[in-house]
């Protein structure tokens, strides 16, 4: 077994935890199994304070529910990883599966971002806020360092996605070239 | 594909096997039979310099235009 074949496998075996983890970790954390690390929430500028340890029940389920929008799309993140080292533990490193998830990451990538800036941030500054202060609740969200360097390296992924699959279309004129 | 390649005819003309030509001009049998299959995308002036020479022939008896 070659060392990409051993390597991949690892990493095959890696994305495949963290498809079970990931939600398993957020659930965690909003039910108070694990304490969420401070900066955790990058609107941690909301006007009132937010004591997670004093949130109820129904609320943290809430928020649970709003973040776990984006968790699907880190899994499914996951899952591609997962089947594109399943291929380069099997030898197939430039095919067009390969491609093509390649690109679907670079997807689930911006996807992402632009999950968490639309729905995820608004609702889940929403959620933790409307009790704070009787019928008022802050919504917020906003664009950070994480955001803009997750969207440029969705774009990049998905960009040598169509360098590699013009680099396979001349591969394959190469083998056809008697 | 509009472009025929009439390796096949040429080999029978000249009574030859296509192992003893694929060894001839220096390729494999497998890529020969690309090149008769007419599922090759391109053929190398090389390749095709080495077919005339073995088939005693001009690249126009191998190659040819047909309207589709």
């Amino acid at each position: 077994m070659s060392k990409i074949n051993k390597v991949s496998l690892v990493f095959n075996f890696l994305f495949k935890a963290l498809i079970i983890l990931y939600p398993a970790i957020i659930i965690s954390m909003w039910f108070g199994l694990l304490s969420i690390p401070p900066g955790y929430f990058s609107f941690s500028n909301l006007p009132i304070l937010v004591d997670f340890n004093l949130l109820l029940p129904s609320i943290r389920l809430e928020a649970c529910a709003v973040q776990m929008m984006s968790a699907i799309i880190v899994m499914l993140e996951f899952y591609y990883l997962c089947k594109l080292f399943k291929l380069y533990a099997n030898n197939i490193i430039f095919s067009l599966q390969n491609m093509i998830l390649i690109r679907k990451i670079g997807y689930t990538l911006v996807a992402q971002v632009l999950v968490s800036v639309i729905a995820v941030q608004p609702l889940l500054s929403f959620t933790l806020t409307k009790n704070a202060i009787p019928g008022q609740g802050f919504i917020q969200t906003g664009v950070g360092g994480d955001e803009i360097s997750n969207l440029l390296i969705g774009c990049i992924v998905i960009l040598i996605s169509w360098i590699m699959a013009e680099g396979r279309k001349l591969a394959d004129e190469q083998a056809l070239t008697i | 594909m509009s472009i025929i390649i009439n390796v096949d005819v040429m080999l029978a003309k000249r009574k030859m096997k296509s192992n003893e030509l694929a060894k001839l001009i220096g390729i494999n049998e497998q890529n020969l039979s690309i090149l008769k299959n007419g599922k090759a995308k391109a053929i190398r002036l090389s390749t095709l310099e080495a077919l005339c020479k073995h088939l005693n022939c001009s690249p126009g008896d191998i190659l040819e235009y047909q309207e589709e």
